[in-house]
């Protein structure tokens, strides 16, 4: 390894092997571009619960108790929250449900997968809620919204957020969402917010610098297509998913979805969130399918977010 | 402990209806029950559990999903008949009148478990009795928790009884914070 790239990882608290990786994705100056980004907390950010207040409401009611609120540029319901004069999770604002607070790249899933009213949607890692309580409020709280999610305490605290922000139209079940082939069902969307190593969260979890190897994305991409797969058995013909993860590596994203375009009669959907950076067609050597370029990448350097992947495909009627 | 769902049985049902008449009249208690559905969870508690009609036939149709929960939970039958829960006031809370609103200094104390002094009430409906239940509203008519009235609302606004206590905090939403987590 380079002695820049050693620097890079005993100056920032990286693995070496991850830095190594970062470099031969993005070049010496735009990895430490980015892991400068990541030394910064982002600011927090609260999406609007508009099942229970308008944006304009809840900002004036906060705006008065002494916060000060940033209109996020490219979604209405959004705000970054620039000062904070009591803990945001605190206020009798948020205990009645009138927002969650979400990093703002979590929004953008729930955003591309688009919820309407009286659908079907299944949300495959659930817990604690954040996307699901947007889906549940997109929806307006009509059809079904099937929440998965196998850990205990997460799904109590997803209970609480439910209730908390009236959402009505859920069917909560504590498993692994491997099991849901079993039940048969044919969703209008699925949201696969897959479980990642978080390589993208290092600016809220520092620990991730260190606690995540390549061995460890390897045995992620495994369970991440096994969801995959059983996300696409229980989609109907003409029906959408949003594939999304928390991470940059592009074994957990562009090569899962390259595998998935091979493997099923489906096609990455454009969309419109020019503004973010598009997915990875080459990385490692290997090639990736064009259609990739229909996906987003977030970074903390570019956008001021997590680092984030994601994309929505369809699932083809047959011919 | 694993939780199963059904539907209310006729007592349940009676419970519940109960629990609603003292708060709201018989036309919303009507609405409540035609325009939504209700699923009994037992597990270690017996709970009420409220959604929309789309789940409750998608539950139908689906006897081999086993849920952790069901839409909202709306309360809770105990020994002594069904209580109505945090998340299941904000049905009620518009169209009730046992409400006791408060000032914002007394919002937030109330939201950390404290009672409420009659000095910190703006507004009380004269139909409630002392030791009956309230809902605790904000300035905005929000719901702050469910109180014990300690006075009667005729003598709330005497000068004297400034410094008494007029509201037993019973539950407040404070709870998500405290035990929500």
């Amino acid at each position: 390894m380079p002695s820049n790239q050693k620097q890079l990882a005993e100056k920032y608290g990286y693995l070496p092997e991850t830095i190594d990786r970062f470099v031969k994705l993005f070049g010496v100056e735009e990895t430490e571009e980015m892991l400068v980004a990541y030394e910064k907390s982002p600011l927090p950010t609260i999406r609007v619960n508009t099942l229970k207040i308008s944006p304009f409401e809840l900002r004036k009611r906060l705006e008065l108790k002494g916060f000060e609120l940033k209109p996020s540029q490219w979604y209405k319901e959004g705000f970054h929250v620039k000062n904070e004069p009591i803990s945001l999770g605190a206020t009798s604002e948020y205990l009645s449900g009138f927002y969650f607070i979400q990093s703002a790249a979590s929004w953008l899933p729930t955003l591309l997968l688009d919820p309407k009213p009286n659908e079907f949607i299944i949300d495959l890692a659930a817990a604690p809620g954040g996307k699901t309580t947007h889906i549940a409020q997109l929806m307006n709280n009509t059809g079904v919204l099937l929440c998965y999610d196998i850990s205990r305490e997460r799904m109590k605290s997803m209970r609480s957020n439910l209730n908390r922000c009236g959402v009505m139209n859920a069917i909560c079940i504590r498993s692994d969402a491997r099991k849901l082939v079993d039940l048969k069902l044919q969703a209008d969307k699925i949201l696969l917010d897959a479980p990642c190593t978080g390589e993208g969260l290092m600016a809220v979890d520092p620990s991730r610098k260190t606690s995540k190897n390549s061995s460890d994305i390897l045995r992620l991409q495994k369970l991440q297509k096994e969801l995959f797969e059983i996300g696409i058995s229980s989609l109907k013909k003409g029906g959408e998913l949003v594939y999304s993860t928390c991470s940059t590596a592009p074994e957990e994203n562009e090569e899962v979805i390259d595998w998935a375009l091979e493997k099923f009669p489906i096609k990455l959907l454009k969309h419109k969130f020019k503004e973010f950076p598009s997915g990875l067609t080459k990385a490692f050597g290997k090639e990736y399918s064009q259609e990739l370029k229909n996906a987003i990448r977030l970074y903390p350097h570019k956008n001021e977010t997590e680092g984030f992947f994601l994309c929505k495909l369809v699932l083809q009627e047959e011919n | 402990m694993s939780i199963t769902f059904r539907n209310l049985n006729e007592e349940e049902n009676n419970a519940l209806q109960t629990e609603l008449i003292f708060w709201v009249d018989e036309e919303k208690v009507e609405e409540i029950l035609t325009d939504y559905e209700f699923f009994v969870g037992e597990g270690r508690w017996k709970e009420l559990f409220i959604t929309n009609k789309k789940v409750k036939e998608m539950l139908d149709d689906n006897a081999n999903i086993s849920p952790y929960s069901i839409g909202l939970g709306f309360g809770e039958f105990r020994e002594d008949g069904f209580i109505i829960s945090l998340s299941g006031a904000n049905f009620i809370v518009k169209d009730t009148n046992r409400l006791i609103k408060v000032n914002t200094k007394a919002e937030n104390l109330f939201l950390y478990r404290r009672n409420i002094l009659c000095q910190s009430i703006t507004e009380v409906n004269n139909e409630s009795e002392i030791d009956e239940k309230v809902l605790v509203v904000n300035e905005h008519n929000e719901f702050l928790g469910f109180g014990k009235l300690k006075i009667s609302p005729l003598e709330v606004f005497l000068e004297k009884n400034e410094k008494q206590l007029a509201v037993k905090n019973l539950m407040d939403l404070g709870w998500y914070l405290r035990k929500g987590k």
